[in-house]
C-alpha cells in the first residue's frame, strides 16, 4: 500500500507544562514496495513518526493515508483493527511487547487476534520461531526468562507470522549478537523482495541503512531534514553532521585514505568489497 | 596489578530450567583493567553480571570481590555496593521524580548519611557533566543523559567495579560516543574497573581485554589483537570480524599486497601508506 503523510504535526502532553511538539509540518509519500530507512539522533522524532502509522499515536494535525485507509487530526475514533493486520511494527523495546506465559502462545497472539484458526497460528509460530533463528525448546518457555536478544527475536517473530503488508522496523537489531544482527537483517531483506512488501527501517546503522534502503529520510528536530537515495545522502556529510550523524564506515575510511594520501575515490555502493575495489586500482595503476 | 575479582569454577542453572546457563567459568579481573564480555544471544553474559555482583548465586564455585564472596549473605551488600550495573534500558531504571531523588535513593539503599549523600550527588553528577540537570524528571532526558545519570547513581555508591550491561546499545553514536567517553574517564581517572558488555566490535577492540562467551562457557580471554586475528573463533562464538580485518581480506584479494590482517583504521590506513611510498 502507498503511505502519504501531509502536514503532520504531534504534540506529545498538550496543554501541560511538559508539552512538547515532536514532529512538525511533516509531508512524506512513500510508495508501495519502497524499502525505507529512517535516520536520526536520539530524540528526533523516528518513533513517534512510525506510531502513527497504525493509529498507535494520533495526529495533533495533518493526515495520513494508508492505502485505502486515511485519516487526520481531530477525525472520530477510527477501527484501527483492520490496518493493524496489514502493518507490522517491531517496537525499539522488545519487551513492551511481550505479554504472553510462553513465547509460542505469544507468537500465536497476532495471527488469533486476526482471526486465523489455533492450528494455523501453532504452524505459523513454529516456523517463525525457526526463521529468527531461536532453538525450538524456547517456545514454552516463558518470554520474559530470556536473554535480552532471544526477547527480541521473539518480538520480531511475533510480527512477522501475521504476515504484513507494510514492515516497520524500530531498530529492530539493537542487542543482537553480530552474526544474529546480519541474519535478521538479511530475513528482513528477503521477506521484503519476496512478499513484495513496503518496509520502513528505523536504524543506527549507516551501513544498513547504506546497503538495503532505497530511500532514506533523515530525521532532525522533528522534522524531516533530508531525503533521497544512498548515495545522495552519504554525499553530503557537512549536512550529516548537523543532525548529529555520521557516514558509513567504508565512507569514513576513505576519508582517512584520502587525508593520507591525497587520492580520491567515489563510492556507488557501500560495501567493503565495492571499497576494496576502488583502493585496488591504485595498486593496478588504474586511478592514481 | 592485582587481581580485583575472581571467577572460580562457577556453574549456574535457572530453578526452571533443565540446560545450565553457565557451565564452570573461571576468570579473574585485574585492578583497573576494562574487559569487554561479547558472544552471542543467549551465551550467559548477562547472567555473569548478575552473578558477579550477587544478584544470582552460584550452584557450584564461588565469586569473589576484592576478598568478599557472594555466598557470604553478610558479605553480599557490601559486594552489591562495590559492583554497580547499568542496565540496557534507559526507561525502565528510574524511581525517582527528579535526577537528584533518583540518585538519592539508591544511596539511602546503602544506608549513606544525609551530608555524606549530598557531598556525593554533586561530585558524581559533575563527573558525567549532568550537573545542570538535578531537578529534572529522568524520563525527559535523552537516552545517552539518561545512561549518564545511571552512572551517576552508581559513582556515587562508590563502585570499585562499574559494569556496563549492554548499556550504550539502545542510543545513537553520539550518545553511544558520550557514555563511553564518561566511563573511560572514570576508568582512567579513578582506577574504577570496567566490565563491558557489549556486541559492538569496534568498543571490544578498543578495550585491554576481550571475554569470548559462547554457550555458557568462557570461549576464549585474552588482548584483543589476539581474539579478533582469529576468525574462526569469531565466527563460532556468533560474532563477526571487525570492519578493517574484512577490508584487509578483501584488499589482499584484489591483490594488493598486504601481509596482515589490521584490526583499526588507522592501522590500515598507516600500512597502506607505507605500501605505497615503497612502492
Ligand atoms: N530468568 C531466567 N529464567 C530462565 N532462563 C533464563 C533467565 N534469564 C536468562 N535465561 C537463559 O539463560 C541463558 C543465558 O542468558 P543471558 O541473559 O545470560 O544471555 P546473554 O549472553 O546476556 O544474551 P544477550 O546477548 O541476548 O543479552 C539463555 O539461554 C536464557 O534463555
Ligand atoms: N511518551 C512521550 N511523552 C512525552 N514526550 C515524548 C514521549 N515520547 C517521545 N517524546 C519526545 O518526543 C520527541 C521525539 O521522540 P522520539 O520519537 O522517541 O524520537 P526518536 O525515536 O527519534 O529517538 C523527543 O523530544 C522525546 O523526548
Ligand atoms: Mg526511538
Ligand atoms: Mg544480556
Amino acid at each position: 500500500m502507498d503511505i502519504k503523510i501531509r502536514q503532520l504535526e504531534h504534540r506529545y502532553m498538550p496543554g501541560s507544562p511538559y508539552e512538547r511538539l515532536a514532529l512538525k509540518d511533516i509531508s512524506l509519500d512513500i510508495s508501495e514496495g519502497t524499502f525505507l530507512a529512517l535516520i536520526g539522533h536520539t530524540g528526533s522524532g523516528k518513533s513517534t513518526l512510525i506510531q502513527h502509522l497504525n493509529g498507535l499515536l494520533k495526529p495533533s494535525s495533518g493526515s495520513i493515508a494508508m492505502g485505502d485507509t486515511a485519516w487526520a487530526a481531530g477525525d472520530k475514533k477510527m477501527d484501527m483493527k483492520p490496518l493493524r493486520k496489514k502493518v507490522g511494527i517491531v517496537f525499539q523495546y522488545p519487551e513492551h511487547q511481550l505479554f504472553e506465559e510462553t513465547v509460542e502462545k505469544d507468537i500465536m497472539f497476532g495471527p488469533m487476534n486476526f482471526g486465523e484458526s489455533e492450528t494455523e497460528a501453532k504452524e505459523r509460530a513454529k516456523e517463525m520461531i525457526s526463521l529468527v533463528g531461536l532453538p525450538e525448546e524456547v517456545s514454552d518457555k516463558s518470554p520474559f526468562d530470556l536473554s535480552g536478544g532471544q526477547m527480541r527475536r521473539v518480538a520480531i517473530a511475533g510480527v512477522l507470522a501475521m504476515k504484513p503488508d507494510v514492515l516497520i522496523l524500530d531498530e529492530p537489531t539493537a542487542g543482537l549478537d553480530p552474526s544474529g544482527r546480519n541474519e535478521i537483517m538479511e530475513l528482513f531483506y528477503n521477506l521484503h523482495h519476496d512478499r513484495k512488501l513496503t518496509t520502513i527501517l528505523v536504524t543506527h546503522s549507516m551501513e544498513d541503512a547504506a546497503k538495503y534502503a532505497d530511500e532514506i529520510v533523515v530525521m532532525h528536530q522533528g522534522k524531516v531534514f533530508m531525503k533521497g537515495v544512498p548515495a545522495e545522502i552519504f554525499q553530503q556529510e557537512e549536512k550529516l553532521k548537523q543532525a548529529s550523524l555520521d557516514v558509513p564506515e567504508t565512507v569514513e575510511f576513505l576519508h582517512k585514505w584520502q587525508a593520507a594520501s591525497g587520492e580520491r575515490h567515489e563510492l556507488s555502493e557501500f560495501t567493503v568489497a565495492s571499497l576494496a575495489k576502488a583502493l585496488a586500482s591504485e595498486w593496478k595503476g588504474g586511478v592514481s | 596489578m592485582s587481581e580485583i575479582l575472581k571467577v572460580n569454577d562457577v556453574s549456574f542453572k535457572y530453578p526452571a530450567e533443565t540446560e545450565l546457563a553457565l557451565k564452570n567459568v573461571t576468570l579473574s579481573c585485574m585492578k583497573g583493567e576494562w574487559l569487554s564480555v561479547t558472544g552471542h544471544n543467549g551465551s550467559g553474559k548477562s547472567t555473569l553480571a548478575k552473578l558477579l555482583n550477587g544478584l544470582l548465586l552460584p550452584d557450584s564455585g564461588n565469586v569473589e570481590v576484592e576478598g568478599l564472596f557472594t555466598t557470604n549473605m553478610d558479605e553480599l551488600w557490601e559486594i552489591r555496593r562495590r559492583v554497580g550495573v547499568v542496565f540496557q534500558n534507559p526507561d525502565n531504571q528510574f524511581v525517582g521524580t527528579s535526577v537528584r531523588d533518583d540518585i538519592a535513593f539508591g544511596l539511602e539503599n546503602f544506608g549513606v548519611p544525609r551530608d555524606e549523600m549530598i557531598r556525593r550527588i554533586d561530585e558524581s553528577v559533575k563527573h558525567v557533566g549532568m550537573e545542570q540537570y538535578l531537578d529534572q524528571e529522568p524520563h525527559l532526558l535523552s537516552g545517552g543523559q539518561k545512561q549518564r545519570v545511571a552512572i551517576a547513581g552508581i559513582l556515587a555508591q562508590a563502585p570499585s567495579i562499574i559494569i556496563l550491561d549492554e548499556a550504550t546499545s539502545m542510543l545513537d553514536p553520539m550518545g553511544r560516543k558520550e557514555v563511553l567517553e564518561t566511563v573511560r574517564t572514570l576508568n582512567k581517572e579513578k582506577g574504577i574497573t570496567v566490565i563491558s558488555i557489549t556486541h559492538d566490535l569496534e568498543e571490544a577492540l578498543h578495550s585491554d581485554r576481550v571475554l569470548v562467551m559462547n554457550k555458557g562457557r568462557v570461549s576464549a580471554l585474552g588482548a584483543p589483537s589476539d581474539i579478533f586475528s582469529n576468525t574462526s573463533l569469531i565466527l563460532d562464538a556468533g560474532l563477526d570480524t571487525p570492519f578493517s580485518v574484512k577490508l584487509s581480506q578483501k584488499l589482499r584479494e584484489e591483490g594488493v599486497p598486504l601481509t596482515r590482517d589490521y584490526l583499526t583504521q588507522e592501522e590500515l590506513v598507516k600500512a597502506l601508506w607505507t605500501l605505497k611510498s615503497g612502492s
